[in-house]
C-alpha cells in the first residue's frame, strides 16, 4: 500500500474522529434558525424534499405503515409543517409571556408540604404538571381583590344573632368569592384541588362566629362541594 | 426562547420513535433545525458548495435521524445528531466531487463518517489507519488519554455519529470535564508523535478544541 495513501487516510482519520467528538452548540444552532429562518418558498422546497426522501426511504425498507403515512400527501403534509413553521414564529416574535399573577406555594404549613400532585392532572389529553400545597392566604387575596376589601365580610362587632345571620349570609358570598378565587388558582396551574379545597374550609372555619354554630359544618360541606364543583366544572366535568 | 425548540426537537424524536413521519415532520418543521444547520454549514463551509447542498444534506440528515430512530436506535441529542449527519455528508459529497463524480443526492448516505466510496480498498485503508493511530496510543503518556482516545477509535471504527463528552465519560469512568480536557489533548499529542513518526499532517480541526479549553479554563481532573 502506498504509503502517502495511507498518511492521507490517517489526515481522515483523525479529523473524523475530532470531528465525532466534538461537541455541537444546538441552542447556538436552534437560535440561529430562528433568527436567520430559511424564506418561505425555500422552507417549504425544503420540507418537501424531506418528505420524498421520508418516503423513499420507506419504500427501500418496505415499511408499509411509514409509506401509507406518507404516499400522495407531500403537498398536504408540507402545509401542514409551514403552518406548524409559522406558528412557532409567531410565537418567537411574540416574545415570552410574562405572568402577571403568580403566587408562590408555602414550603410547609399546618402539616402540608409543597409536594408534585400526583396522579398529574390531564388536560387536552397533555398531563400538567402541578404543585400542590397550603397559600398564604393574604397574598392570594390581595393579588385577587386589592388590599381594601375583607375577606368575607364578617363582621365580629354585631350582636350574636345578627352576627348568626350575617354569618350565613357570609358563607354563601363566600362560596361565590371561592369560586372565583378556585377559577384563578386553577389557571395559575400551581395549586391542587385538594390544597384549594381545604384552604376554602379553613377559611370558612375562620369566619366561624365564637358560639357554636349547628349549621356550620353542613353550610361548610355545601360550600366547599359548590366551590370544588366550580372548579372541576370547565376543566374536567365531573 | 430555546426551551420550546429543544422541546420540539424532543416531539420530533418521539414522533420517529413510533414511526409517525407527519408528526415528525411537523415537530422538525417547527423547531427550525435544518433552517439553523443549513445557516451553519454556510457559515463553516462558506464557498465550499453551492447552496443547494447544504439543502440536500440537511434532508438527508432528517432522513437519517428518523430512519436511526424508527429502527429502535437512540441517540442523545437530536439537534448534534442531524449537525454531525450533516457535516459528515457534506464531507463526502465533497470528497466525491474531487473525485470529479456528479452529485446525486440519492447517494447521499449518512453512515459514513468520513468522506470517500465504501469500496473494499478503502476499507483496508481506513483499517490501516486505525492501527496506525493505536499504535501511536502508548506514545500518548497518561492512561486517561490513552483511554479516551482508544475509546474514541472504536466508536469510529463502530461508524458512530454521535459522541459527546458524557458518553465517553460514562463508558471510561472519567467526568465529562475531564475527557474535554483529556480529548483536546490526546489529539494534540496524537498529532505531534505522528509527525515524530514520519507521517506528514495538516493542523486539522483540533484548534477549535484548544479554544473550547481556552473558554473554559481546566478544572480538577478525576481519574
Amino acid at each position: 500500500m502506498n504509503v502517502e495513501v495511507i498518511h492521507e487516510e490517517f489526515e481522515k482519520l483523525l479529523l473524523a474522529a475530532e470531528r465525532l467528538t466534538i461537541d455541537v452548540d444546538v441552542v447556538h444552532m436552534l437560535k440561529e434558525g430562528i433568527e436567520r429562518p430559511l424564506g418561505a418558498e425555500e422552507a417549504q422546497e425544503l420540507l418537501r424534499r424531506v418528505v420524498s426522501r421520508l418516503e423513499r426511504g420507506a419504500e427501500a425498507r418496505g415499511d408499509r405503515e411509514r409509506q401509507q403515512a406518507l404516499h400522495g400527501r407531500v403537498d398536504d403534509l408540507t402545509a401542514q409543517a409551514m403552518a406548524a413553521r409559522i406558528r412557532i414564529r409567531a410565537a418567537a416574535e411574540a416574545g415570552p409571556v410574562h405572568k402577571t399573577r403568580s403566587l408562590e406555594l408555602l414550603s410547609s404549613h399546618n402539616g402540608i408540604s409543597r409536594t408534585p400532585v400526583v396522579p398529574r392532572p390531564v388536560f387536552h389529553e397533555k398531563e400538567i404538571p402541578m404543585l400542590g400545597g397550603a397559600l398564604p392566604n393574604k397574598a392570594l387575596l390581595s393579588q385577587l381583590f386589592g388590599d381594601s376589601q375583607p375577606i368575607f365580610g364578617a363582621s365580629q362587632s354585631l350582636n350574636p344573632s345578627c352576627r348568626r345571620n350575617q354569618y350565613s349570609a357570609n358563607i354563601s358570598s363566600a362560596c361565590d368569592r371561592w369560586a372565583a378565587i378556585c377559577t384563578v388558582l386553577m389557571s395559575l396551574s400551581s395549586v391542587s384541588i385538594a390544597s384549594a379545597s381545604r384552604t376554602l374550609s379553613s377559611e370558612i372555619r375562620s369566619c366561624e362566629p365564637a358560639e357554636h354554630n349547628p349549621g356550620l359544618a353542613a353550610n361548610s360541606r355545601r360550600a366547599s362541594a359548590y366551590a370544588f364543583s366550580s372548579m372541576t366544572g370547565p376543566i374536567c366535568p365531573l | 426562547m430555546d426551551a420550546p425548540q429543544l422541546s420540539l426537537l424532543n416531539d420530533a424524536v418521539a414522533a420517529a420513535v413510533r414511526n409517525d413521519p407527519a408528526a415528525y415532520l411537523e415537530a422538525l418543521a417547527a423547531s427550525h433545525v435544518l433552517d439553523g444547520i443549513i445557516r451553519g454549514l454556510e457559515h463553516k463551509w462558506r464557498g465550499m458548495d453551492r447552496d443547494s447542498v447544504y439543502h440536500a444534506v440537511a434532508v438527508a440528515a432528517a432522513d437519517a435521524l428518523y430512519n436511526k430512530l424508527a429502527g429502535g436506535g437512540s441517540v442523545r441529542s437530536p439537534g448534534g445528531y442531524l449537525w454531525k449527519a450533516a457535516e459528515n455528508t457534506l464531507l463526502k459529497l465533497h470528497e466525491d466531487r474531487k473525485q470529479h463524480e456528479e452529485f446525486d443526492e440519492a447517494r447521499l448516505d449518512h453512515s459514513l463518517e468520513s468522506p470517500g466510496p465504501a469500496t473494499a480498498d478503502r476499507g483496508n485503508l481506513r483499517a490501516e489507519a486505525l492501527r496506525m493511530a493505536r499504535s501511536l496510543l502508548p506514545r500518548l503518556g497518561e492512561a486517561n488519554i490513552q483511554l479516551v482516545m482508544s475509546f474514541i477509535f472504536d466508536c469510529l471504527e463502530n461508524a458512530e455519529i454521535e459522541l459527546d463528552n458524557q458518553d465517553i465519560a460514562n463508558a471510561t469512568g472519567l467526568t465529562a470535564e475531564s475527557v474535554r480536557r483529556l480529548k483536546s489533548r490526546g489529539f494534540q499529542c496524537l498529532r505531534r508523535e505522528a509527525r515524530r513518526a514520519g507521517i506528514t499532517l495538516d493542523q486539522g480541526i483540533s484548534d477549535e478544541l484548544t479554544e473550547q479549553d481556552a473558554e473554559n479554563p481546566d478544572s480538577e481532573d478525576t481519574p
